[in-house]
C-alpha cells in the first residue's frame, strides 16, 4: 500500500510538471529564416537587344499575398570580362492580369563569351546572385563545295561547340543583272545540323540556295549575270540554361530563371568554281 | 491451465513417477491424447504433464504432500481430485464431455493466457474502453487506441493513425477477419465501429505472427461479441457527436442471435450551437451479425459492416480558406465464417470469405475530382492444433485485390487486379519450464509482376522464475512484406484521399524488418510495468515528393528508414480505482537517395523531378508521447480524466511564395515580362522545424441509474477542458493556422436493456 501511494504520488507529480512545462508554447514559425531576402528572379541577357530586362520578384509569404515591394533594393550586373558595372534601373509593369511587377531594365548589349555577373542587394549587402556567361564564338570551318551544279553543297563545321545553333540564316549580298543595286536575300536554315567529333556541322546546300536566291529577286532560275559580293551566316545561340530549365541553377538565394542569348555572324568566300556551278559571278570582297 | 510442459512422448519416464496414469472420455472410455493434468498447491502449480497419444501421462519430481490435481481438456469439463502425493496407484480420471458449445471452449481455452507476456501486443477488451473520457456516452476502440505507447494520430480528425513509425496504410484492420481500409471516421475519436460489438481487440505495434500478412507496420485484429441467445437485448444512446443504438436478438434461442447495431453523427447540426463553430462532419456506420451454433460442434457466422463519412478537414472559420476540399469514403465489409471443432480432436478448422471495399472521393478543387475504389476478396482455411499449451496454426489462404482510381486534373488512372495464394504456418510451444517458443513463417505467391515472399517470423518468452513467475521476458522478430500499397499526401493532413493499388511490377516491393523486446513485471497484484524496445528497418517504402507547384503531389520517391523507440506503461489497478501511464520515446528517419521521381504507381514518367539524397524524419516522428490516464469508482459514479501529450510533429518551412514563369519565358520573344506565371512555394530543409506541441485533458462523468429492468447512464463531460489550441494544419494559402477541437463540453444519455 504504501509503494501505491509513492508510485501515485510521482505520477502525479509528474503529470503537473509536464503540464506546466508542456503548455509553455505554441506557436508556429513557418517561414524559414533562410527565406527572408530571397528572390525569384527571371529573364535573358539578350545581345539582340540594347535593353537588358529581369523580372525580380521578393518571395512572399503566403500564396496569396501581394507582390512585396523592392524598395531599396538594387539590380546591378558586371561584366566580369572587362569590368563595366550597369545599375538597372527599377520600373513597374502591368501584368496581363492587371497586376503589377517589378522589372528591372538596363541599357547595354551583352558580348559573346562574356560572363556577367547579376546581383540583387539593399544597403551593400548582396541578396540574390547570378552568373550567367553568353555562348561563346564557335570558330568556323568552311570546307570545299561539292557536287555538280545539280547537287552542290557546303559543309560548315563549328568547331568545338556543343549546343545546337538555332535560327541559322545564309545572308547573300547580291547585285541583279539589271543593275538595280545590292540586295540581301535571307536563306532560312532553321536549326540544322549534328553534332560531331569536331563539335556541331551541317550541310549548305547552295543549289536550292540558287532558287531561293533567283526567287528573291524575282527572276527567272536561268537568268544569268547575277553577282554575289558577300556571303554571310547568321545564327542564334543559347546558353546552356535553356537545356536545364528546372534541372540545374546558376541562381543564388534566388530561385527562377536567367540565361543568355548571343547572336553570331560570319562572313567567308565562295571560290569562283563554286559560283560557276551556282550560275553567279564572283564579285566578292575580300574580308 | 498454464503450465510447465514435459515432452509427449509414448516411452514415458522410466524414473518412478509421482503421479501417473491415464485421462478417458467418460462416456465413450477412450483415450485423450493431448490433456493435461496440473499438480497444485495452495493455488499455485507444481508441476504438470500432457497425455501422449495413449493418453497416459506421468509427472515427476513433486514432494511428498497434499495436492490439488487438475486434469482439463479441450471440450471436457475439467476435474480437480485432492490426491496425497507421490503415488504409487495410477490415477485414472474420465473427463464428462462439455455440455457447452466447443466453439467457446476453444475460443477461451486461446485466450486464457491473460498473463502471457507477448512484446509488440497490446489486448484490449471492451471494459478497458470505458476508461477512456469521450464526448459521447459511449466508447470507443479509437480513443483508446490513442492512449496506447508509440500510436500517433496527426489530428483529431481525418482518422489516420501511425502506431511504432508505420503510417496508416501499414496497418492491417480486421473486423472479425474482414479487412478494413478506413478503419476510422473522419472526426478521429471514432472507429468505423461500434464499441458495444468489440469483444476485444489485439494491437501488434510490431513484431506480428505469421498468419497476418499484407501489411509492414502493425495489427488491429478486432472480434467482435455473438449476440445474447437468450433474450432480448438493447442500448441506445444520445449524445452530440454520435448517436446510436444497438439491438441483440435472439433469433432462434439458445442457438441464433442477431445484432443489429447503427451510430450516424449529428455533430454537423449541433456544432454551430454548442461550440460556436461549424463542424461539417458527417459520419455513420451500420453493423449486423448472425451467430448460429449449427450444433454442438459447429457455428456459423455472417458479418456485414456498413460506414459512411463526410466532411472538409480544413474547417475553419477563416474566410479566405476555400471551404471545398470535401473527401467522403464508404466502407463495404461482409463476411462468412464457418468453424468446426470434432469432438474427438482438439483441432479447430475454420473456413471463411470476406469480401470488402472502400470507395473514396476527394475534391481538391471544386472542379476536380479524384476517385479511388479499392475491393479485396479473401478465402482462407485455417486449422489450430491445441495439444496443451502447445498450440499449431496452419492456414491456406487466397486473396484477390481490384484497384481503380482516377486522379483527375494530374491525368494518372488506372486499374488493375491481383490475385495471391499462400499459407502460413505458426506454433507455440515451451522448453523446459522457462522458455517458450513461437516459430512461424509465411508464404505468398502472386498471379503477376510481383515476386513471391517468404516471411519467417518468431518469438520468445523467458519466464526467469518459470510458471507463474513475475517477470517475463520476450523477443519477436520477424520479416513483413506489403505488396498491396496505399499512397496518399502525408505532406498534408488535411489530405487523407488514398490511392490502393498493387506495387509496380518487377520492382521492390516494401518491406520490413521488426525486433522488439521487452518485459513486464508485477511486483504487486495492482502494479503492472510494461517496458518495450523496437526496431523496424523499413525499405522500399512510397514517399510523396514535395513539388514547387501547388497543389500538384502526382510524384513519389522510394525512400528507406527504421523506426526505433522505448515504450513504457505503469498500470495500476484497484477495485474502485485505475491508472496508467505510458511514455514514449521513439525516433522515425527516412533515406532517401539520389533519383528520379515516380509516377503514382510507375517506377518512372516524362519530366518527373529529379530528387537530390536527403535523410529526414517524416511527418509523424513524434519524438515523445505521454499518455495518463485515471478512473475512479464511487458507487454509481464515475469520473474519467485523460491527459495526452505530444512532442511536435515534423514540418517544412517555407522561404516563402512566388510567380514561376518558365512557362512563358522565350527567346523568341518578352512575354515572361508581363505574364502573371503559376504560383510557386519555395521549401527550406525537407521536415526540419517542428509543430508546437500536442496536449489535451479531457474528463467525463458519469453517473448510472437503475431503472425497472434497465441501466440509465448518464455523462457529462468536458473535451480540451484547457482549451490548448493544438495545431492540425499550417494553411499555405492564406498563411493561417487551422487548429483542432476547441474545448468541447459535452452531455449523452444512454439506456440499456439487458
Amino acid at each position: 500500500m504504501k509503494a501505491f501511494h509513492h508510485i501515485a504520488r510521482t505520477t502525479m507529480l509528474a503529470t503537473i510538471s509536464l503540464l506546466t512545462f508542456a503548455g509553455c508554447e505554441n506557436t508556429i514559425d513557418p517561414i524559414a529564416d533562410e527565406g527572408k531576402d530571397t528572390f525569384a528572379i527571371y529573364g535573358y541577357l539578350d545581345m539582340r537587344s540594347s535593353l537588358q530586362k529581369v523580372r525580380v520578384e521578393l518571395l512572399r509569404p503566403t500564396v496569396l499575398s501581394e507582390p512585396l515591394s523592392v524598395d531599396g533594393y538594387q539590380v546591378s550586373s558586371i561584366d566580369q570580362n572587362d569590368g563595366t558595372f550597369q545599375i538597372w534601373k527599377d520600373s513597374m509593369v502591368v501584368l496581363s492580369n492587371g497586376g503589377v511587377g517589378n522589372l528591372f531594365v538596363s541599357k547595354f548589349q551583352p558580348q559573346l563569351g562574356h560572363v556577367y555577373s547579376l546581383i540583387v542587394s539593399r544597403n551593400g549587402v548582396t541578396g540574390a546572385e547570378a552568373i550567367v556567361e553568353l555562348p561563346k564564338q564557335p570558330e568556323v570551318f568552311v570546307e570545299p563545295s561539292v557536287g555538280d551544279s545539280l547537287d552542290l553543297s557546303q559543309r560548315i563545321a563549328l568547331l568545338g561547340a556543343t549546343d545546337k545553333p538555332t535560327a541559322v540564316y545564309l545572308l547573300y549580298e547580291v547585285i541583279p543583272p539589271d543593275d538595280s543595286g545590292v540586295k540581301v536575300i535571307r536563306v532560312a536554315y532553321g536549326d540544322p545540323g549534328a553534332a560531331s567529333a569536331r563539335g556541331w556541322e551541317f550541310d549548305v546546300n547552295l543549289t536550292s540556295d540558287r532558287y531561293v536566291i533567283m526567287n528573291g529577286l524575282g527572276l527567272n532560275i536561268k537568268t544569268k549575270g547575277v553577282i554575289v559580293r558577300r556571303v554571310s551566316m547568321e545564327m542564334t545561340l543559347f546558353s546552356k540554361e535553356w537545356g536545364s530549365i528546372g534541372k540545374e541553377t546558376n541562381l543564388k538565394r534566388a530561385h527562377g530563371f536567367l540565361a543568355s542569348v548571343g547572336v553570331f555572324e560570319h562572313t567567308w568566300q565562295l571560290d569562283s568554281v563554286t559560283l560557276g556551278k551556282m550560275g553567279f559571278l564572283n564579285g566578292q570582297i575580300p574580308n | 491451465m498454464s503450465f510447465a510442459w514435459q515432452a509427449q512422448s509414448t516411452d514415458l519416464p522410466i524414473k518412478a513417477p509421482s503421479l501417473f496414469g491415464r485421462v478417458l472420455d467418460a462416456e465413450l472410455r477412450t483415450s485423450l491424447p493431448g490433456a493435461t493434468v496440473a499438480v497444485m498447491q495452495k493455488g499455485n502449480i507444481i508441476g504438470g504433464g500432457i497425455t501422449n497419444s495413449n493418453g497416459k501421462y506421468a509427472i515427476e519430481g513433486i514432494t511428498n504432500g497434499l495436492y490439488v490435481v487438475q486434469t482439463s481438456f479441450l471440450g471436457y469439463e475439467t476435474q480437480s481430485d485432492t490426491l496425497q502425493l507421490p503415488r504409487t496407484e495410477p490415477y485414472d480420471v474420465l473427463l464428462q464431455p462439455t455440455r457447452t458449445h466447443l466453439e467457446e471452449v476453444l475460443v477461451e481455452s486461446l485466450r486464457n493466457d491473460a498473463n502471457k507476456f507477448v512484446v509488440g501486443l497490446e489486448t484490449i477488451r471492451a471494459e478497458d474502453l470505458s476508461r477512456v473520457p469521450m464526448p459521447d456516452v459511449s466508447y470507443d476502440l479509437a480513443g483508446y487506441l490513442l492512449t496506447l505507447p508509440g500510436v500517433v494520430s496527426t489530428g483529431d480528425r481525418g482518422g489516420q493513425l501511425f502506431i511504432r513509425g508505420g503510417t496508416p496504410t501499414q496497418n492491417l484492420v480486421l473486423v472479425d477477419g474482414m479487412r478494413i481500409f478506413q478503419p476510422f471516421h473522419i472526426v478521429g475519436f471514432y472507429s468505423a465501429f461500434p464499441a458495444d460489438i468489440i469483444s476485444y481487440a489485439d494491437v501488434y505495434a510490431g513484431g506480428f505472427s505469421a498468419k497476418y500478412g499484407g501489411r509492414i507496420s502493425s495489427v488491429i485484429d478486432i472480434k467482435t461479441v455473438n449476440g445474447s441467445k437468450e433474450k432480448l437485448t438493447y442500448s441506445a444512446s444520445i449524445a452530440p457527436f454520435l448517436s446510436g443504438f444497438n439491438v441483440s436478438i435472439p433469433v432462434r434461442p439458445g442457438d441464433t442471435s442477431l445484432i443489429i447495431s447503427a451510430r450516424e453523427s449529428i455533430i454537423d447540426r449541433v456544432s454551430p450551437t454548442l461550440l460556436g463553430q461549424d463542424l461539417p462532419f458527417r459520419f455513420g456506420d451500420r453493423y449486423l451479425k448472425l451467430h448460429s451454433y449449427l450444433n454442438e460442434t459447429s457455428s456459423l457466422t455472417v458479418t456485414a459492416l456498413a460506414t459512411s463519412d463526410e466532411g472538409n478537414l480544413e474547417t475553419t472559420s477563416d474566410p479566405l480558406i476555400p471551404t471545398f476540399r470535401k473527401s467522403t469514403w464508404k466502407n463495404r465489409a461482409y463476411g462468412g465464417k464457418y468453424q468446426y471443432i470434432p469432438p474427438e480432436n482438439a483441432v479447430m478448422t475454420e473456413l471463411s470469405v470476406y469480401y470488402s471495399s472502400l470507395e473514396s472521393r476527394y475534391r481538391p478543387t471544386r472542379d476536380e475530382l479524384r476517385t479511388s475504389d479499392v475491393s479485396d476478396l479473401n478465402m482462407n482455411i485455417g486449422f489450430v492444433y491445441l495439444l496443451g499449451p502447445s498450440q499449431v496454426n496452419f492456414g491456406i489462404y487466397g486473396n484477390t485485390n481490384f484497384f481503380d482510381y482516377k486522379l483527375g486534373s494530374l491525368g494518372t488512372e488506372g486499374h488493375s487486379g491481383v490475385t495471391s495464394v499462400g499459407s502460413y504456418f505458426e506454433s507455440q510451444f515451451n522448453l523446459g519450464k522457462k522458455f517458450r517458443l513461437e516459430p512461424g513463417v509465411r508464404l505468398e505467391i502472386f498471379s503477376r509482376g510481383l515476386k513471391n515472399t517468404v516471411a519467417p517470423r518468431g518469438r520468445v518468452t523467458f519466464l526467469p522464475g518459470g510458471t507463474g513467475s513475475h517477470h517475463q521476458f520476450s523477443l519477436a522478430a520477424g520479416v513483413y512484406h506489403q505488396q498491396i500499397v496505399g499512397l496518399n499526401n502525408e505532406q498534408d493532413v488535411s489530405d487523407v484521399f488514398t490511392i490502393w493499388s498493387a506495387s509496380p511490377n518487377n520492382t521492390p516491393v516494401p518491406k520490413a524488418v521488426h525486433l522488439i523486446g521487452g518485459w513486464k513485471g508485477r511486483p504487486y497484484p495492482w502494479l503492472e510495468l510494461t517496458l518495450e524496445a523496437y526496431r523496424k528497418n523499413l525499405s522500399d517504402i512510397s514517399f510523396p515528393v514535395f513539388g514547387n507547384a501547388i497543389n500538384k503531389v502526382a510524384e513519389f520517391s522510394k525512400v528507406d528508414g527504421f523506426a526505433q523507440g522505448v515504450d513504457a506503461k505503469v498500470e495500476v489497478t484497484r477495485q474502485d480505482f485505475f491508472f496508467s501511464l505510458s511514455v514514449s520515446t521513439s525516433k522515425v528517419e527516412y533515406h532517401m537517395e539520389a533519383q528520379r521521381a515516380g509516377g503514382v504507381f510507375r517506377p518512372n514518367f516524362g519530366q518527373a523531378t529529379l530528387l537530390e539524397e536527403t535523410t529526414f524524419n517524416p511527418p509523424h516522428d513524434r519524438r515523445e508521447q505521454v499518455n495518463a490516464m485515471a478512473q475512479y469508482r464511487l458507487g454509481s459514479n464515475k469520473l474519467s480524466i485523460r491527459w495526452q501529450y505530444g512532442s511536435g510533429l515534423p514540418f517544412t518551412q517555407v522561404n516563402g511564395y512566388y510567380a514561376d514563369l518558365r512557362d512563358s519565358i522565350d527567346p523568341r520573344n518578352s512575354d515572361y515580362v508581363t505574364s502573371v506565371g503559376k504560383p510557386f512555394v519555395s521549401r527550406a530543409e525537407l521536415y526540419d522545424a517542428r509543430l508546437p506541441t500536442y496536449h489535451r485533458l479531457d474528463i467525463t462523468l458519469e453517473r448510472s441509474f437503475d431503472l425497472a429492468g434497465a441501466e440509465l447512464t448518464a455523462m457529462v463531460g468536458v473535451i480540451n477542458v484547457y482549451d490548448r489550441n493544438n495545431i492540425f494544419e499550417y494553411n499555405i494559402f492564406t498563411g493561417s493556422r487551422i487548429d483542432q477541437l476547441p474545448i468541447i463540453p459535452s452531455i449523452g444519455i444512454r439506456v440499456d436493456v439487458r
